[in-house]
């Protein structure tokens, strides 16, 4: 029997330009969640109305809410009528809605795998292809466990007649490095690694994608690209909002360093500082970014982490013109917690490139702007013709803007007209926005694409994430276990963050750019 | 969103002496700092019709939207007496998403009349933003203009040959002046972009086990088209031909024209009841995609794209071109002899 494979369509080959999904179904737990909602359906509504999506993709949305395949399409509709980047056509959904079908079970009851296996089955052969699975845990971490054991005693971890099976998982990956192994395990024991995409929704952004063009597609940056040339990195992410929409449950248990430094900034630092990958392949790119993470300088004792780590809460301010609660007395936060959510981190990578060069990560919440970028500064130009005019903004910086403006700026020095010799910075930029026209994809609609397709280059791999917290690990050890944990410090809301911040810069003759 | 550009009355903008171009679009952005220039390429207009600059404007307006430019217009008058270089300058500007600044793009219209007409090329190049891609949208028939000097500088070369009065005379000068060039300059057919939406339907279609299955059964084609598209029809035709690896014979390959838009329908049927077709339904929004092998049948939907030719052209431009594989296609069509 021939299968539904674009591949071997001779009327597909000039559409493509990277590998091509494979027709599929697509299995989501946890289908009635706000991630489902406002995420994967635009994502694959987008996808199939850009023509992208392979024409005989089904999605199961697999609940544990009674509700019918009518209903959930109501529903889906509904948010992608709110979504979508391109709008929604009621004539396109109708045919879109098609494909979705609802399929209520609770995680733990074995009867649902097997129902869902016959209805995995009932859709190959509909197909009349290979049976391929794509798997997607879009439930809450608890959940993980159940739902792949009931996979795995179900068969289900396995293609059909050839086909694949794939797991998606979604971040967190664990709260530690005990838990995220203990989780990498349990994946492990149910899919081959590589069968498994731990999403990381950073990877998929049009700049992040960027800094490997940037870096290895040019060829006057790489000969600068290290410790003769540079003199630290910034990566910040910043947020001008607390905890909105209930997040604060969550969050209270997580905190900045788990949510966001130990997966999305640790990637970007990875891109960053990576050797040249041999070729652009899922495993030789990642191959150079888990040594970058494997080389990062991990911090043995409490004074190490109170040295080069501060963390901290916002206390009441303003921002944006509305006054601002603090962390404590936000909705679901512990009145007494002691999680960050503010933490600035000064970090090292020990490798020949980079020795002597810090780099320097902050996020926070209620900071006074969105945004996140990382920003590259050369060391000083040896002034011997300058040395007598002030050393504001000297230095030349490559800026990667990740969100939002997404683009890439070069500052450089440049004389002001007139008989003196005053110099001022001036800056070259580059605007995705202004520079390509067209919106790029959302994230996670290029995500799925390449997990249908098999392309893993843009997800995490199993030793990446058990790397990065290698790193954190000590860290919330010493903020959670020690006998004299480093302090709490605090910062008003709409400010750039805790003063203690600003020292930790300004002890290395420093401060962190103004954004 | 479209903003107001920064000169206004008539519609090509503000009037300038040739020699003052540059001086003259300096002062229009002195002291409007919430603009901001924007220029990717350089995109030349060039065309012989009466009235082309105004329509010309319109296209840059909207082509702006996604690819910033230095656009150059250039309207020449070759049959007039009295030689006369007329130019006007103003900026398209669109607001951009994040921050409220507007981003525009140069226009810079010419209006050639008489002998001047052989100053083309000078008038472009004189024009030129450096460093930037010289995109050149050649309207109509290719004229004596059209000429080494200008073609060899050219990156991207657009046309439209629906608006050919011959497509065999002037896809040979096409073909004549791209392999003088050294094969320097990438062609993009506008009417390429007019049938890529049946194409991306017809690719889907194909993903389709049922469809492929049938694939070596088919063997006969028919294409409605609307008045003036029946090139566009051959060229979509010869594309299938081309993907399917079939040598079509004359009454293997049907074009019926009727209806108004460039193309409605795509039939490729083989014995036994095997069928797919691609529709566009009048008023609907996109493509409707039948595949029918003996009892089996299979319904899709694919995007329609756009007739709007600013659209396209705008589309084709973010496209790449494979101009081998273009000629190669048109060489099937002309062969066939109609």
């Amino acid at each position: 029997m021939s299968t539904d494979v674009t591949a071997d369509n001779p009327f597909r080959d000039e559409f493509l330009t990277r590998l091509s999904p494979e027709p599929c179904t697509l299995v989501i737990f946890g289908a009635t969640g706000d991630l489902t909602h406002k995420l994967l359906i635009p994502a694959l509504y987008n996808l199939a109305l850009d023509g992208e999506l392979p024409p005989t993709l089904k999605v199961v949305a697999f609940a544990r809410r009674e509700k019918t395949s009518d209903e959930i399409r109501a529903e889906f509709a509904g948010s992608n009528l709110k979504q979508s980047r391109q709008g929604h056509s009621s004539e396109f959904w109708a045919g879109f809605q098609e494909r979705i079908i609802y399929h209520q079970s609770e995680f733990g009851d074995a009867a649902g795998y097997a129902s869902l296996g016959r209805l995995l089955a009932e859709l190959d052969a509909a197909r009349g292809g290979a049976g391929n699975r794509l798997f997607y845990l879009a439930s809450a971490p608890d959940n993980f466990e159940e739902i792949l054991s009931h996979l795995k005693e179900a068969g289900l971890n396995e293609g059909c007649h050839g086909g694949w099976a794939r797991i998606i998982v979604e971040k967190p990956i664990g709260k530690d490095l005990a838990s995220a192994e203990r989780l990498n395990n349990m994946v492990a024991a149910v899919f081959a690694e590589k069968n498994t995409y731990r999403i990381d929704h950073y990877l998929g952004k049009e700049t992040a994608q960027n800094i490997i063009v940037t870096r290895f597609g040019n060829s006057i940056f790489e000969p600068l690209w290290n410790r003769n040339y540079i003199d630290h990195v910034q990566i910040t992410c910043a947020e001008n909002f607390g905890m909105t929409g209930g997040r604060g449950a969550y969050y209270d248990k997580a905190g900045a360093l788990r949510d966001m430094v130990q997966n999305h900034l640790l990637q970007l630092l990875s891109l960053i500082a990576m050797e040249p990958p041999t070729d652009l392949s899922a495993d030789s790119v990642r191959d150079e970014k888990v040594k970058a993470l494997r080389a990062l300088r991990k911090f043995t004792t409490v004074d190490e982490v109170a040295q080069n780590v501060v963390r901290g809460q916002y206390v009441a301010g303003s921002v944006n013109g509305r006054s601002a609660v603090g962390y404590r007395d936000e909705d679901r936060v512990n009145p007494d917690s002691q999680t960050e959510c503010y933490v600035a981190v000064r970090a090292f990578i020990d490798t020949w490139r980079w020795q002597g060069v810090p780099f320097y990560i902050r996020v926070g919440k209620q900071l006074p702007k969105k945004a996140t970028e990382i920003s590259v500064h050369f060391r000083r130009a040896p002034h011997v013709l300058f040395q007598t005019l002030p050393a504001r903004g000297r230095s030349n910086v490559l800026v990667f803007r990740i969100q939002p403006d997404e683009g890439v700026s070069l500052r450089m020095l440049g004389k002001v007209p007139g008989l003196a010799m005053r110099m001022e910075p001036v800056k070259m930029d580059f605007r995705y926005a202004t520079s390509f026209g067209k919106a790029s994809p959302f994230a996670y609609e290029r995500l799925l694409l390449d997990a249908m397709a098999g392309d893993a280059t843009l997800f995490a791999r199993r030793d990446e994430v058990e790397n990065a917290w290698h790193f954190i690990d000590p860290i919330e050890q010493a903020w959670h276990q020690a006998g004299q944990p480093p302090a709490m410090t605090t910062y008003p809301a709409g400010s750039w963050g805790p003063a203690e911040a600003d020292e930790l810069m300004e002890r290395d003759g420093r401060s962190w750019r103004r954004i | 969103m479209t903003t107001a550009p920064p000169s206004s009355g008539c519609p090509l903008g503000q009037e300038t002496d040739v020699s003052c171009i540059d001086s003259s679009l300096r002062a229009l952005w002195a002291g409007n700092e919430a603009l901001t220039k924007a220029s990717l390429i350089n995109f030349a207009v060039y065309a012989e019709s009466p009235g082309s600059l105004e329509v010309n404007t319109s296209l840059i307006q909207a082509v702006t939207r996604d690819h910033a430019c230095r656009a150059i217009l250039i309207a020449a008058h070759p049959s007039e007496d009295e030689p006369q270089l007329k130019a006007w300058i103003t900026a398209h500007c669109q607001l951009s998403g994040t921050g409220g600044k507007s981003v525009c793009s140069e226009q810079i219209a010419f209006e050639l009349s008489g002998h001047l007409r052989d100053a083309l090329r000078n008038v472009v190049f004189a024009h030129l933003e450096s460093d930037l891609p010289l995109v050149f949208f050649w309207q109509g028939d290719f004229s004596p203009r059209w000429e080494p000097h200008l073609y060899r500088r050219i990156d991207r070369l657009v046309i439209d040959s629906t608006t050919w009065s011959d497509p065999a005379v002037q896809l040979e000068r096409l073909r004549t002046a791209w392999r003088d060039s050294g094969s320097h300059f990438v062609v993009l057919d506008v009417a390429w972009m007019r049938i890529f939406p049946f194409r991306q339907a017809l690719a889907g279609a194909f993903d389709t086990a049922l469809a492929r299955t049938s694939l070596c059964r088919l063997n006969a084609l028919r294409i409605t088209h609307g008045p003036g598209h029946r090139s566009t029809a051959a060229l979509f035709a010869s594309w299938i031909a081309y993907k399917a690896g079939w040598s079509l014979q004359p009454d293997e390959r049907v074009f019926v024209e009727d209806g108004t838009v460039p193309l409605s329908r795509l039939e490729v049927t083989g014995p036994g009841g095997c069928r797919i077709e691609v529709v566009r339904e009048e008023g609907a929004q996109f493509l409707h995609v039948h595949v029918q092998v003996d009892e089996e049948e299979i319904t899709q939907v694919s995007p329609l794209g756009t007739d709007d030719l600013a659209t396209l052209v705008s589309e084709r431009l973010s496209r790449g071109g494979n101009t081998p594989l273009y000629f190669k296609l048109w060489r099937q069509v002309t062969g066939w002899g109609e």
